[in-house]
């Protein structure tokens, strides 16, 4: 049976910016390559500017100026054996077609992704018109019933954004998500503006609701006890590249890529009294990436062969893939 | 002492005019070339005073400077009239932006700054002037004080309505400086009140009220023009106001007398375009985060 | 039912209305006191220059002497004066204006209203909708041709007063395209005949039309772009775009929405100055109205007349502002539902 979803084969993407006259390109997203599976839930990690973010907008086929496809493709999997390249189709095809259909989105929870003019329920009105043709008085009841099946109270349809908290205001992103019950949700940073308690009570109703569902889901943050919570598997992310994908007990047990195990060990853990150590230096500037190994210049380890030869991403143990040539060597 | 260290500061900024941006130098050109045209009024003639001293309505004629615009139905010379013109309404703008800039800042501040009941007070008066309309009461005043009117005197009316919109800036700006670290800061050392308003208030409303300034100078001149238009201005005097008042007297636009009519016109449009060119330039300058928006 | 605190407010803003009216009019009474020059004797004169009275009649000028001691609140002692000048403003009965006596100033300034108050109403409501819909508009395309060309015009109308422009339209209309008479009108006695319609939408149109083009090209124009400018990268916008919403229910649920509303507030603050500028615009124009009487007033020494006018004119924009801030509560659903 064919259980991959989603298939991001040779994927590159990036920023054109103009500064002072010159047009840099920034490489934000290279050569990517990840398989996802159906009913997993699959966390992508890394420091900010990382190139996350970009690859989500990617997969989602959000791309506006001045993002750009360098090359690669991102596959659908809409029936066994048959996929579509999301990256092929129009901007409007995309919108139609897809968006809400297949992918939805929740957006980092910034206090303001909510139209401030419009009542709650209108920002579920727009979707089920938009993507489901629902007309109004029926998506109306739908959306009270849909409220109530996810323990939401019926009275908030009719508020305003600015008169809920932002926890409750968070719920709702993530109710607008799942209501077209998509096959695949992607989550940029889902909880990053919320105090730790709320966040937590998030993260477990997210995580509740994917079992329940079975969708798949793909959540980027920087903060890796979301995914310690929530993600079956992990991507590592450095300066555009995937340095690391595993299960995410393997991740968090016995980490392989040297840049994961410096991530790991900056992470405070129960009961563990010894300094934590950061990485040093600072992410690479990515317009002008280093050669060989991205991550050469702040690496422990680093030998002659990661300055000359950009490491590719190999199975080094079973379902554990690794972009490191000392590895490779082993 | 700041207020000094402020003061150069500002006009180091202004006289680099490298840093500013395109709207700055354009305006100030402009402004510059019409200047330069007023500065001439100082070799007016004498016999420019009297009335059909030239031939009546003569179309431009490069015979003489006085030609050089032609001349008016009561026979005038346009050149003259305009070089004058420029002056006398740029002296009643700078009358009107001094006082009414200079009143609204002291208020602005001072009710910022003290808050309570002051402020209150202060606060409705400015509120009541703003919602009484302008035009009627400045017309009002024109109107009884005809008598005795003169280029002074004129900018007082008119600045008796524009200094309420200063203060109410001012006011807001004081505020939100109020709560800033370094007021609180200074307070908190024990600086005076006087001494906060000088050192830590002033410096930072000093950009605004440059800004200010030029923005009630063209208000000003609008003005002028708007009381000429009922015959308040100076008659006896060139104004840009006069001269329109007169083109509208002597119907100059329907008899086509173009080298009569554009003259002041095309001048009045391209101040008031300069003057909000430098204040928009300024103003993209000290807060550079207009500048996206343009 | 509204809620407790919109009757609240509502009370609160209309007690606000009647201070102000009352404030504007003792300031009005306090500049008239401290003038430096005797107004009465001025009217006098001037009022026999007109009218051609014989000053032989010493009882009659000394009669008149006295009611204008009386509309300019000079008689009897300081609170008599104020009172009799607060309640003369107050009704507006300044009595027979000299102009058009035996006419009184309430009845030359209601028959002259409905005019001034058609062309506001119908120019500035206009202008706004304009200007804040191409604005909105034109920032989706920003740093296209048309963008950039719209942007330099405004930044060129966006200084100029109407009535400057007035006298570019007069050029422009009344001598190089000759479509608008420029005389006096004459009113057909019958209001419902097709006649009168066209003569008053002849009257109406250019002034109208320089305080539309300088109201929705200069002013409404340049603050709602700034505004959308804004609107475009927030994050409630890139998420309406990320739902993949259609552009033309972005263009009005989250962009004209959110400008709108704010853009009722600038208007209401700027009514005073758009009436000021439409008084002047009625001059040029010959247009029937409040300014076109005030230009007659102010010409024929007319002073009870010209006070009358400042009455009304504080009355009206200051009802009008008012009845604005009431609404807008109504309009706004944040203020509606707190």
């Amino acid at each position: 049976m064919n259980d991959e979803v989603l298939r991001i084969k040779n994927l590159s993407g990036g920023y054109l910016v103009k500064r002072d006259n010159t047009l840099d390109y920034i490489d934000a997203v290279n050569d990517v390559n990840i398989i996802i599976k159906r009913d997993e839930v699959f966390g992508i990690a890394g420091e900010s500017g990382c190139g996350k973010s970009t690859l989500l907008k990617l997969l989602y086929g959000y791309v506006k100026s001045p993002l750009i496809i360098k090359k690669g493709e991102v596959l659908l999997s809409e029936s066994t054996n048959y996929y579509l390249n999301i990256l092929s189709l129009k901007n409007e095809e995309v919108k139609k077609k897809i968006w809400w259909k297949y992918i939805s989105w929740i957006p980092q929870n910034s206090m303001n992704v909510l139209n401030p003019t419009i009542r709650i329920k209108d920002h579920f009105l727009e979707i089920l018109r938009m993507h489901m043709k629902i007309e109004r008085d029926e998506a109306h009841k739908l959306i009270v019933e849909y409220l109530g099946l996810l323990g939401l109270s019926k009275d908030i349809v009719n508020a305003f954004p600015h008169q809920l908290s932002g926890g409750m205001r968070q719920r709702i992103i993530i109710a607008l998500a799942l209501i077209t019950r998509p096959k695949i949700v992607l989550a940029d940073e889902p909880t990053t503006a919320l105090d730790v308690v709320v966040q937590r009570g998030i993260l477990q109703w997210l995580g509740y609701k994917q079992r329940e569902l079975k969708n798949t889901m793909i959540i980027v943050s920087h903060d890796l006890s979301i995914h310690a919570m929530l993600s079956k598997r992990i991507g590592i992310m450095y300066a555009g590249k995937i340095v690391e994908i595993s299960r995410s007990e393997n991740i968090f047990e016995k980490p392989l890529h040297p840049y994961t195990q410096l991530l790991l060990s900056s992470l405070p853990r129960l009961g563990d009294k010894s300094l934590r150590i950061g990485i040093t230096g600072s992410p690479p500037d990515l317009i002008r990436p280093p050669l060989g190994c991205r991550f050469h210049p702040r690496c422990p380890y680093c030998i002659e062969r990661c300055i000359i030869e950009e490491p590719d991403l190999t199975e080094a143990e079973k379902d554990h893939f690794i972009a490191c040539s000392r590895i490779e060597k082993r | 002492m700041g207020v000094r260290l402020v003061v150069q500061g500002l006009f180091k900024n202004i006289i680099k005019t490298r840093k500013m941006g395109l709207k700055f130098k354009a305006g100030a050109t402009i402004f510059f070339v019409i200047m330069i045209f007023g500065l001439l009024s100082f070799l007016t003639p004498h016999y420019h005073s009297y009335w059909y001293h030239f031939p009546q309505a003569h179309p431009p004629s490069l015979q003489s400077v006085d030609f050089i615009f032609g001349t008016t139905s009561n026979g005038r010379s346009v050149f003259w009239s305009l070089t004058n013109a420029i002056v006398n309404s740029l002296i009643i703008a700078v009358v009107t932006s001094m006082l009414a800039c200079h009143i609204g800042l002291i208020i602005g501040i001072l009710s910022g700054i003290k808050g309570g009941v002051i402020d209150k007070i202060m606060m409705f008066l400015t509120d009541s002037f703003i919602a009484i309309p302008g035009l009627p009461l400045t017309i009002m005043l024109a109107m009884i004080l005809k008598p005795i009117i003169n280029l002074f005197l004129l900018g007082v009316i008119i600045s008796i309505i524009s200094w309420p919109w200063s203060a109410r800036m001012i006011r807001a700006i004081t505020l939100s400086l109020r709560e800033k670290d370094f007021v609180i800061f200074a307070k908190f050392s024990g600086m005076s009140t006087w001494k906060i308003i000088f050192s830590e208030i002033f410096p930072h409303i000093l950009g605004f009220h440059a800004t200010n300034i030029i923005n009630t100078m063209l208000g000003a001149i609008g003005a002028e023009v708007g009381l000429a238009f009922l015959g308040l201005s100076i008659i006896e005097m060139d104004t840009l106001g006069t001269m329109i008042y007169w083109i509208q007297r002597y119907g100059a636009i329907l008899q086509n007398m173009w080298w009569w009519v554009v003259p002041p016109i095309a001048t009045l449009i391209l101040l008031f375009l300069s003057l909000y060119l430098v204040s928009t330039g300024i103003q993209e300058f000290l807060n550079p985060r207009l500048r996206r928006v343009k | 039912m509204l809620p407790k605190h919109l009757i609240k407010y509502f009370l609160f803003r209309i007690l606000i209305l009647l201070a102000t009216i009352f404030t504007a009019f003792t300031i009005t009474f306090v500049i008239l006191k401290i003038m430096p020059i005797d107004i009465v004797n001025n009217i006098i004169a001037r009022s026999m220059a007109v009218t051609g009275a014989a000053l032989g009649d010493p009882e009659a000028v000394r009669r008149m002497y006295e009611i204008y001691y009386e509309i300019f609140g000079l008689k009897g002692t300081f609170i008599e004066q104020y009172v009799s000048f607060l309640n003369r403003f107050l009704t507006m009965d300044f009595g027979i204006s000299i102009l058009a006596r035996p006419a009184t100033v309430q009845e030359v300034i209601s028959y002259r209203l409905p005019w001034t108050v058609a062309l506001l109403v119908f120019s500035t409501i206009l202008s706004w909708v304009i200007g804040n819909i191409i604005g909105a508009v034109v920032s989706l395309f920003e740093g296209s041709k048309l963008s950039n060309i719209l942007q330099s015009l405004a930044i060129i109308l966006y200084p100029i007063p109407y009535y400057v422009f007035a006298l570019v339209l007069i050029y422009i209309f009344g001598y190089i395209i000759p479509l608008f008479s420029l005389t006096p009108i004459r009113l057909p006695s019958n209001i419902f005949s097709l006649e009168f319609i066209i003569t008053v939408f002849r009257a109406m149109t250019l002034p109208a039309l320089s305080i539309i083009v300088i109201g929705a090209l200069g002013w409404w124009f340049l603050s709602s772009r700034a505004m959308a400018l804004n609107i475009i990268s927030e994050d409630f916008y890139l998420y309406g775009e990320i739902r993949g919403l259609p552009k033309l229910h972005l263009l009005k649920k989250y962009l004209l929405k959110n400008i709108l509303l704010p853009q009722i507030t600038a208007l209401s603050i700027n009514l005073g100055t758009i009436f000021g500028g439409a008084l002047l615009t009625e001059i040029l124009f010959n247009y029937p109205g409040l300014g076109t009487l005030l230009y007659q007033a102010v010409n024929a020494g007319d002073y009870p007349l010209v006070l009358g006018i400042v009455s009304m004119s504080i009355i009206g924009v200051a009802v009008a502002t008012c009845i604005m801030d009431l609404l807008y509560p109504l309009i706004d659903p944040r203020i509606r539902y707190r």
